[in-house]
């Protein structure tokens, strides 16, 4: 009958009930780090802190907009030296092995399917983590390729980095320019998606609450795969963007966005752009709340292009372009106006 | 064990106390999530949510019944409420063609390690592994598990004598790869 335990049942639970494994080393941070900003107690002090955060924070902005300007070109040392208070945006990861145990790191010999042989090993791997932060940061890997990593981005590396190249991306956004290195390839696995290459750049945005992991190439080629079903895999174009979604369907199409890397470019781009878009935009790119109070304004089409702009001088372009109104109450942006008919 | 007063400490917010509860039961209730999911990644958003949980709602325990009974019970928790929220998200039913074996004759797996058993827990369908999960391993009835998926507890048992067979199969198909299972 149904009920009776069968030995499977049994064999499972002798086995199982007592499983054991470690969680990776990061997870205590964030846990912390969740304890941190959404503690019930300290509440109105917390939210005065807060405030003054992403006021300092927004200053922060127009200082790496001069910060990613100055680079431009050659990335200058003086990038990394620019501010040597505790408010250091640019920072190259000491190439140390920290709370990690060493691993010889051989070249990784490909997983057998034979379930019995002893996979555990694998699992243990350390990871040194970049740490998350509520602004954009340029972080050098040791193997001297450079990541331009968004606000509110966990991203860590293996800590046996050369022998590896191996990243892995949880959340946010991060646009990586490859050194090429003798053929070894270089991966990152977002929470969907694998992506390979040997020298390029490209950029991912991986949002959890997205159910996507979306993958822009600028230059060279880029393989994609889905992280459960590595058989799906694309090879991707400059040009390009491909991604993975939550049923791992595999995809890809011409990249139609104008400003995917405005965070990165600190560039936003508008062409005959809906109201309703550009606010959008806005939204993701200076981190804050909007709102349009009135429908008529949707039918305004704005064409422009902001650079390194604080939200401000935007937003007062918008006003004297469609005669609108904008207030700032709390951190919400409300917009009023007649419209454009 | 677990020191005197720790709770009370981690009640305060002390970081440390923290950091000692954490520490101790981090593996037991990693490896407790691992069991839930399909993927590592979910794994670990659950083993987070959970502990964040743990952390808020420590001051609801009430110093009666095991400690440890109550952690689980959260881990649990939460894992449920993440496959109630998939089933919103993916109403898809899963049609898994399932090679009819003759069941008797299964050899139980004595040679496959702890780690590649919860490996054949996350090839199974979520309906299954879910109330395989709850009732061989956790120990809670029909009766329970229909209350805690919202449920009927017929559909419980079908899920659960399911769940037997698809892992019998996995089993099997183990066996036959390995030539340890004996046909």
């Amino acid at each position: 009958m149904e009920q009776e335990q069968s030995d499977i049942d049994g064999f499972f639970k002798q086995r199982l009930e007592d499983y054991k494994r470690k969680p990776r080393p990061m997870a205590w941070e964030r846990i912390q780090h969740q304890l941190d900003t959404s503690s019930p107690r300290p509440k109105t002090y917390k939210m005065m802190v807060t405030y003054f955060a992403v006021a300092a924070s927004v200053c922060l902005l127009l200082g790496i907009a001069y910060l990613f300007m100055t680079k431009q070109e050659d990335a200058r040392p003086s990038l990394v030296l620019e501010q040597k208070n505790q408010d250091t945006v640019a920072y190259a990861i000491p190439h140390k092995k920290q709370e990690v145990k060493e691993e010889p790191a051989p070249p990784q010999t490909k997983k057998s399917t034979n379930l019995v042989a002893g996979t555990s090993k694998a699992e243990e791997i350390a990871w040194t983590r970049v740490p998350v932060a509520d602004k954009k940061a340029v972080v050098y890997l040791p193997d001297s390729s450079k990541v331009f990593v968004n606000r509110n981005t966990q991203l860590s590396y293996r800590s046996d980095f050369l022998a590896s190249r191996e990243v892995e991306l949880l959340e946010g956004e991060a646009y990586f320019d490859v050194k090429k290195r003798n053929g070894q390839g270089f991966s990152v696995k977002s929470n969907l998606a694998k992506t390979e290459v040997l020298g390029t750049s490209f950029m991912i945005r991986s949002h959890k609450e997205d159910g996507k992991d979306e993958i822009y190439v600028i230059s060279g080629k880029v393989a994609v795969s889905s992280l459960r079903s590595p058989q799906k895999k694309i090879i991707l174009l400059p040009n390009e963007k491909g991604w993975v979604d939550k049923n791992d369907f595999v995809s890809y199409e011409k990249i139609a966005e104008e400003n995917y890397a405005a965070w990165k470019e600190d560039r936003i781009v508008f062409q005959n752009t809906d109201l309703g878009e550009v606010v959008e935009t806005l939204q993701e790119y200076y981190g804050v709340s909007m709102h349009i109070t009135n429908a008529e304004l949707l039918s305004c089409r704005f064409t422009g292009r902001f650079e390194k702009s604080s939200l401000h001088e935007v937003l007062q372009v918008l006003s004297s372009t469609f005669n609108l109104t904008f207030n700032d109450k709390e951190g919400v942006y409300t917009l009023a106006g007649k419209g454009c008919r | 064990m677990l020191e005197e007063g720790i709770i009370k400490k981690c009640i305060e917010g002390d970081r440390r106390a923290q950091e000692k509860l954490y520490t101790f039961y981090a593996s037991r209730l990693h490896g407790i999530c691992l069991r839930y999911t399909t993927t590592e990644f979910e794994a670990e958003d659950i083993f987070q949510e959970a502990f964040v949980k743990i952390f808020r709602q420590l001051a609801n325990y009430k110093m009666e019944g095991s400690f440890d009974g109550w952690v689980r019970r959260i881990v649990v928790n939460t894992a449920i409420d993440h496959f109630k929220a998939n089933l919103k998200k993916n109403n898809h039913v899963h049609l898994e063609l399932l090679e009819e074996s003759n069941l008797d004759q299964i050899a139980l797996p004595y040679d496959m390690s702890e780690e590649d058993l919860v490996h054949v827990l996350n090839r199974l369908p979520e309906g299954y592994r879910m109330v395989f999960n709850l009732y061989a391993i956790e120990g809670y009835s029909h009766k329970e598990i229909a209350t805690m998926l919202e449920i009927t507890e017929g559909t419980s048992k079908s899920q659960l004598s399911k769940a037997r067979k698809h892992i019998q199969s996995l089993l099997h198909l183990h066996g036959t790869e390995h030539g340890t299972g004996t046909i």
